[in-house]
């Protein structure tokens, strides 16, 4: 063996503990890159090519009625790739445990030969009713056994599951908690009166922009028209898997936040290896002493250091490539989505593998070079490792604390590493801010929907798969124990146009709401304009939400409303707030004016009796709508809604306070890891402070004083930080989200929260400075 | 005679080694060094001088033996209880001088008064001034340790040592480091403080310091061979 790979040897052994910290914290670091890079190349691709292999459709029209001639109409118009027909019904089903799952169920000549949102069978064939994979879980049933489903009109059909299939083009049944069927319209007749199609999915030859789309359903819409079959709604599709945005900002954050944690590894590997190179100094004092060039000093550390960087990425990137594809699975499965290849392509891994050797050897051979180009003279006067001095010390003493100098002695330490104490400053400040922030804006928001909800006069609404003579719904609804109040509200789709472009093409669709005369359930203020009149024909309150969608509804604004054929001019005398809703409200009579659909009630809004469970009571509303054979699309109760916009709320939350707690985590590292190495630089330092008279103790209060200072410095600036913040999300989440004003709002829980992240940190770093306590005075004084 | 400020009954103070062995760097020494004096210990490196300097101040602890420094038996005191004495009853001065880095040369001094508590905390900072004025440094009294010169900082090194008024004065090498002139200077200082009264123990090599002393003790594998008045030094 070589001397230099003697010394190599001899080195590893006397700083295993060091080597093997650092070949760990590299791994990890590494490994999360790479399984993040991976995953997010993987999953963008197979989630595209998911989608488009779903072939879903671009458009969906809706008619009365579908025959052979206008699907082959539509089918043969310019542009278009294919026309599949069905129709949709919402149903029950019974799932686990007999608890019961909206149904959504597809009536389709052959479940498996779709052309246009194509799903392939997931196992077995068989016959019955075909059910999306997803909903496995909700239903825990295996093929050719009985699935129990309400039909129209409420009574209970036991039908065989035909099996299982695969629909990437939807979101995954447990997430909507809702479970997607198909039937033939054979099978479908035993539940339904009406089997036969009444929506065209329109795929198109080339999908464009969501305007070409649009523009193109318009052109569909006016042909079916032309031929005497107007379509009575028309949706347009945005041309990519529903939870697309949101798997994309995941996937995002993990590349943010694995590329933290290996920039963290990095930065760490690169200040461990300056320790050792603090350390080595006189010895390539004596090398170059000895006639070493500065390549010679540095291919003699770098003999220990490159291997173990080779160990380190060699371990890490299969590691790493393992975990990336556990995540893909784990996400494929999540999104529901096929997933063809988890492979990641060859120039790709190429990139993480640049990545995985470049940057640690980079920030392992920088201290490297710098100790070796070091001269002679500076290296064999150097006393060690030591605290630096130099302009960051000078710049220090400027810093004084009244009183005990321990304090001052404190706060110059804390600034004796600008550079550190900038990385720790900026990760502990940017999750606490993070942390502060997403607290806040949870609570502001949830305390906005709080106050909406507030305004919402009725507990439960019951929207009804077909309208039905309303003083029959609010008599059936009377007759339920547990309902103070009922009221049957009128629901339909139109499209709005305004006065200038009145007669041309509709320009949107939204819902119009029908409030009955007198109601007692429509209390929310109008908070610009005025309220409706009962009896007014041409009178809607706008919500804020639909105003900032459509902005021609503004206040005085006279629109055309159409409704199939007919078209009637209203004015928007009001705004309301209501969060998340894209409606028009009208009296009773407007409505009317507006549809033409006489008594039909599409929708029951129901006030609870104080103490009543609103779950119970929308269990017995439906059961009582059932017998009744008046079978209910969906019911939603207040708290559901709630719940609903509590978990969206929360969703983004929780992304945030992982990245918060990420970069927390990095800083809190930092903080504790640069307490114990500050134990190890300032051991001489430590032991002048013994002999002066300094009890362990005393020296302990000074380490954890310098913590508290730069946790205290970050939290102060958390909660600066936080301030814009949790204004400009607050301000987002009122234009973007809920339409609604956000007050700003500083979350108690929050602040306490960064307490006890404080609190957390300092005894952190007085369990890592306690090996201060256990060495003696002359070991301290001794060290070098 | 007055009862010894130092004293040495069969100490002996092993350090382990590799293999189980062990060196011994102080054999059954026995000392006593009288208040007053100025004693300085020579020999050659390894012969056991900062071991016995190390012993005195109380960073260390000896193996076999007892040790009796400025009334207190060192090893029956604890951690704490050590710490405590040794900034009442020791001043320690180092060869690099070790001053804290961060603090300016009064600072230094102060931090040695906060951490014993014996000066009253209304007169530390004039007293920091006074003693920095006594070493002939109280011009540089706001400067940090490295604005300031060799010879600066140990003047400010002993100073510090005297910021809690011990009655025991440590030195190791404490002109070691210091051009001819400046360690001159030192070594009068040094003079002047054992007039004053102060006890002086100083490790040394320089032949001018320990002539300057009134005794002389010499240190060889880890025994005294040879204790004996300063300007007896050959």
């Amino acid at each position: 063996m070589s001397s230099s790979w003697r010394k190599a040897w001899a080195d590893l052994r006397s700083h295993r503990v060091a080597f093997a910290l650092i070949a760990l914290v590299l791994i990890l670091g590494t490994a999360g890159m790479v399984a993040a890079l991976d995953a997010q190349t993987v999953l963008r691709r197979e989630i595209a090519a998911s989608f488009d292999h779903a072939e879903a459709a671009d458009m969906v029209l809706w008619f009365d009625g579908i025959d052979e001639p206008l699907r082959a109409g539509l089918a043969a118009q310019p542009g278009v790739a294919a026309v599949a027909v069905r129709r949709v019904a919402y149903l029950r089903i019974a799932g686990a445990g007999g608890r019961e799952f909206p149904l959504h169920l597809s009536i389709v000549a052959d479940p498996l030969a779709q052309t246009v949102a194509r799903a392939h069978a997931h196992g077995p064939v068989g016959t019955g009713l075909w059910v999306e994979q997803s909903g496995q879980t909700l239903l825990a049933a295996r093929p050719g056994e009985k699935l129990d489903l309400r039909d129209s009109a409420g009574a209970v059909v036991s039908l065989p599951l035909a099996g299982w299939l695969h629909d990437p083009g939807v979101a995954p049944s447990t997430q909507e908690q809702m479970v997607y069927a198909w039937a033939t319209p054979d099978l479908a007749g035993r539940l339904l009166k009406a089997t036969g199609p009444d929506q065209a999915l329109v795929r198109l030859d080339r999908r464009g922009s969501y305007s070409e789309t649009a523009e193109h359903t318009s052109r569909l819409v006016a042909w079916a028209a032309g031929q005497g079959r107007p379509a009575v709604r028309a949706d347009t599709h945005v041309a990519r898997h529903p939870h697309d945005l949101l798997m994309t900002a995941m996937l995002r954050m993990l590349g943010i936040l694995s590329g933290m944690a290996f920039l963290s590894s990095a930065a760490w590997s690169a200040y461990m290896v300056s320790l050792w190179m603090r350390r080595e100094q006189r010895v390539v004092g004596i090398m170059k002493s000895l006639g070493a060039r500065h390549g010679q000093v540095a291919a003699q550390y770098l003999l220990l250091a490159g291997p173990l960087m080779l160990l380190a990425a060699g371990l890490a990137v299969p590691m790493g490539a393992s975990l990336g594809q556990v995540l893909v699975v784990r996400e494929a499965a999540e999104l529901n989505i096929d997933l063809a290849s988890s492979a990641v392509a060859a120039p790709w891994r190429a990139l993480t593998l640049g990545l995985a050797l470049g940057l640690p050897v980079l920030s392992v051979a920088w201290p490297v070079w710098r100790a070796a180009r070091m001269t002679p003279r500076e290296a064999m006067s150097d006393a060690g490792v030591g605290m630096p001095g130099g302009t960051g010390v000078h710049r220090a003493r400027w810093l004084r604390l009244p009183g005990d100098r321990r304090w001052t002695l404190a706060l110059r330490n804390s600034f004796r590493r600008p550079w550190r104490l900038s990385m720790m400053l900026a990760a502990l400040a940017a999750g606490g801010a993070l942390l502060l922030t997403s607290h806040s804006n949870h609570e502001a928001v949830m305390a906005t929907v709080d106050a909406s909800l507030a305004n919402q006069a009725h507990d439960i609404e019951v929207a009804m798969q077909r309208p039905a003579p309303a003083e029959e719904l609010v008599a059936l609804a009377l007759a339920v124990p547990g309902v103070a109040r009922a009221e049957a509200w009128r629901r339909a789709g139109v499209s709005v146009s305004d006065a200038v472009s009145a007669g041309s093409e509709p320009a949107a669709r939204l819902a119009l709401v029908g409030i009955p005369p007198g109601s007692q359930l429509q209390r929310r203020p109008v908070v610009e304009g005025r309220s409706l009149r009962d009896g007014a024909t041409d009178e809607v309150l706008a919500t804020r939400h639909l105003l900032a969608a459509h902005p021609q509804m503004r206040l005085g604004a006279l629109v055309h409303l159409t409704y199939r054929e007919r078209q009637h001019p209203v004015r928007v005398v009001g705004l309301v707030e209501e969060i998340g809703q894209t409606t028009l409200l009208a009296p009773e009579a407007t409505f009317e004016a507006v549809t033409g659909l006489g008594d039909a009630a599409s929708s029951l809004r129901v006030e609870a009796r104080d103490g009543v469970s609103l779950a119970l009571l929308a269990r017995a509303l439906d059961q009582t709508l059932l017998d009744a054979r008046h079978t209910p699309a969906q019911i939603i109760t207040r708290d559901r809604v709630r719940d609903a916009l509590d978990e969206h709320v929360r969703v983004v939350g929780d992304v945030v306070r992982t990245v918060a707690l990420a970069a927390a985590l990095c800083g809190g590292l930092w903080l504790v890891a640069s307490a114990g190495l500050g134990v190890i630089e300032r051991t001489r330092e430590i032991g002048v402070l013994r002999a002066l008279g300094a009890t362990p103790r005393d020296i302990q209060g000074v380490f954890l004083a310098e913590a508290a200072v730069v946790a205290g410095s970050a939290a102060l600036l958390a909660v600066v930080l936080s301030m814009g913040l949790i204004a400009w999300l607050g301000h987002l989440a009122g234009t973007q989200l809920l339409h609604a004003t956000v007050h700003f709002h500083v979350s108690t829980k929050g602040l306490a929260l960064l307490a006890a992240g404080f609190a957390v940190l300092l005894a952190a770093v007085a369990v890592a400075v306690q090996r201060v306590l256990r060495l003696s005075a002359r070991d301290a004084l001794a060290r070098e | 005679m007055s009862d010894p400020i130092v004293s040495f009954e069969g100490v002996e103070r092993r350090y382990p080694l590799a293999g189980g062995r062990f060196h011994l760097a102080l054999r059954s020494l026995d000392l006593r060094i009288t208040a007053g004096e100025q004693v300085a210990i020579l020999g050659k490196s390894g012969s056991g001088k900062s071991t016995l300097l190390n012993l005195m101040a109380g960073l260390d602890r000896a193996n076999d033996g007892r040790v009796r420094v400025a009334g207190s038996d060192l090893s029956a005191l604890g951690e704490d209880a050590m710490s405590r004495w040794r900034g009442r009853q020791v001043g320690v001065v180092f060869q690099f001088f070790q001053l804290l880095p961060t603090l300016t040369a009064a600072e230094n001094l102060h931090i040695a008064m906060d951490l014993v508590g014996v000066v009253p905390k209304s007169q530390r900072a004039a007293r920091a001034l006074a003693l920095l004025d006594r070493v002939g440094v109280a011009d540089q009294a706001g400067k940090l340790p490295a604005a300031l010169s060799g010879g600066q900082q140990q003047r400010v090194a002993i100073a510090r040592a005297l910021a809690n008024d011990p009655p025991l004065l440590l030195a190791d090498e404490p002109t070691g480091n210091l051009d001819t002139e400046t360690a001159s200077a030192i070594t009068g200082l040094f003079s002047s403080l054992s007039r004053e009264g102060k006890t002086l123990v100083l490790v040394t090599h320089d032949d001018t310091l320990a002539r300057a002393s009134q005794r002389v003790i010499r240190l060889q594998d880890g025994t005294i061979v040879a204790d004996g008045p300063g300007n007896n030094l050959t």
